[in-house]
């Protein structure tokens, strides 16, 4: 009886030590990503860890805040946790070089969402938004609400982050060819909502003639709307970019009139995928710099948005 | 790093860790003051922006050269191409085609067309007009007579020319805008924008597409009318 006992005591321990030590060979797969107070960055963490979580790794989401000091920090610690493979939104395209090398030289390979860097050959995989092209589009449908004349203002984003200056290269690229339209205000309001409101009331009393805003992100173009709305120039035509749920919302209402979606949730899925095959079978059969295009978001399909991805 | 003992490494992680927080609390501060004294509005393009860069003289150097020897070779005769495309997109791609991205992205197809123009909307700067190609009186495709050109199919529609290869997204577009320029500055500057319904149009051109049951649109790079 003791011994049977002792034995299947044993037995069980035995069982916990292979369970735990299975856990524990589990590979690791860091996600470093900037704060999810923004949806798109956390809609970005969560299908990463989704796809590693069902791919069989263990993760570890980490959050530079856009700080590349930061960012240096969380490099170390997936570092020293062994992390065998990074996907990271980075903090800064020159910023974020050294850091991916770093994790390069400790055997470490990078996977990349959203924003690229400013060298190639360190990270394995750049998937980049298409920032430029869904600027384009954008801009060609506010080219097209506007009837291709009038007066308009554009709210820009942070300076700081890289996107800010590629979208607005994006919109100008279009909207400049436009002899009949004018822009009369230009004005940063760094990604913030309270900061559009502001910024929108004050263009608007400069401006009052004004028929149509561009605006760098969704956040603004929310801030930009409710000023309007409390102006009573709901007939102004505002178009954002990301493709929100609060934008998707207020274009189903007849509000705001288009945005752009950047496709965040797929991306960071094919990011972990391609860090699979690569851990797997040494390559990633992909270029290292791939691009990804947005969506063009308004009446006839806001319908289908849902959280970053459009439903079919 | 690696030769330190654990003690030391551990010491040395957590004087970064420490340092990082310190630097983190300044980096925070510097930015929020900067930011609100100076309410910077980036410029278009900001940190991408690169005056050395001319995306014009470059497309320029290779047009005679690379682009359109490569665009002649890969031609596919529309009406047949469109047929190709509906039995096997991915095949016709392949001969007809290119793509720098892999599976599942849409393929940007190189063609010879000539039909007959039965609308065109000339009003927009990004005009354009409708062409029956196999002779039912109904469109086939829209054929882009600018001077405004959308879309990247002539830049994606060439092997030679790479995203990996371009500096940053803002200058892989300034590619493709300044082959759009070059287009419509070599095919469609001197075509008229009277009277065109009713013509009959010859055009060597490009488009993107991922489904074939799309009537296409066409950036054409050489394109010629009948004479009246």
């Amino acid at each position: 009886m003791k011994l049977t006992r002792l034995l299947s005591a044993l037995a069980a321990a035995a069982a916990l030590g292979l369970a735990s030590h299975a856990a524990a060979a589990k590979d690791l797969i860091a996600i470093i990503v900037p704060s999810p107070d923004n949806p798109f960055f956390k809609s970005e963490a969560v299908a990463a860890e989704a796809r590693a979580k069902a791919l069989g790794y263990d993760t570890l989401v980490l959050v530079h805040d856009d700080d590349a000091n930061k960012q240096n920090e969380l490099f170390d610690t997936a570092i020293a946790r062994k992390a065998k493979a990074i996907i990271l939104d980075n903090a800064g395209s020159e910023a974020s070089v050294a850091a991916v090398a770093k994790a390069k030289k400790a055997g470490i390979p990078s996977f990349l969402v959203d924003r690229e860097i400013s060298q190639t050959g360190i990270a394995v995989t750049q998937i980049v938004s298409n920032n430029y092209q869904g600027a384009q589009l954008g801009a060609e449908e506010f080219v097209k609400l506007m009837k291709e004349k009038g007066n308009f203002v554009e709210l820009v984003g942070r300076e700081a982050d890289i996107n800010a200056g590629v979208r607005s290269k994006g919109y100008h690229d279009v909207i400049d060819k436009y002899p009949g339209l004018k822009m009369v205000g230009r004005q940063s309001a760094n990604w913030s909502q309270p900061e559009a409101f502001k910024t929108m009331e004050s263009l608007l009393q400069a401006n009052p003639d004004i028929k149509g805003v561009i605006s760098g992100n969704d956040t603004m173009a929310m801030g930009a709307w409710a000023a309007l709305v409390a102006a009573k120039r709901t007939d102004v035509i505002v178009v954002g970019f990301d493709g929100s749920n609060d934008v998707r919302d207020s274009i189903l209402k007849g509000g705001i009139k288009a945005t752009v979606l950047q496709p965040a949730f797929r991306q960071s899925e094919i990011a972990v995928e391609q860090a699979d095959k690569f851990l797997k079978t040494g390559a990633t059969g992909q270029a290292e710099k791939q691009l990804m295009d947005c969506v063009l978001i308004n009446g006839k399909n806001a319908a289908r948005l849902e959280t970053f991805q459009l439903k079919k | 790093m690696r030769s330190l003992s654990l003690p030391h490494r551990l010491a040395a992680i957590t004087g970064l860790v420490l340092a990082g927080i310190v630097l983190h609390g300044v980096h925070v501060e510097r930015r929020a003051s900067g930011s609100a004294a100076a309410g910077a509005t980036p410029p278009p393009g900001g940190q991408f922006a690169n005056r050395a860069f001319d995306a014009k003289a470059q497309v320029g150097d290779i047009w005679d050269a690379k682009v359109m020897p490569a665009l002649r070779a890969r031609a596919g005769e529309f009406v047949a191409l469109r047929a190709a495309m509906k039995a096997n997109l991915d095949d016709a791609g392949a001969k007809h085609g290119h793509r720098e991205r892999g599976e599942g992205a849409p393929w940007n197809f190189v063609t010879h067309l000539k039909g007959r123009v039965v609308a065109a909307d000339t009003e927009p700067s990004a005009a354009t007009m409708d062409v029956d190609a196999d002779g039912d009186g109904k469109a086939d495709a829209t054929v882009q007579i600018g001077p405004v050109l959308r879309g990247t199919a002539l830049r994606d529609s060439l092997p030679f020319i790479s995203f990996t290869a371009s500096a940053n997204q803002v200058e892989y577009a300034q590619l493709a805008n300044a082959f759009n320029d070059e287009a419509f500055a070599r095919a469609l500057k001197a075509l008229p924008r009277q009277g065109l319904v009713g013509r009959t149009v010859d055009l060597l051109g490009v488009f993107t597409t991922d489904d074939a049951a799309d009537d296409p649109t066409i950036t054409p790079v050489g394109l010629t009318l009948d004479p009246t």
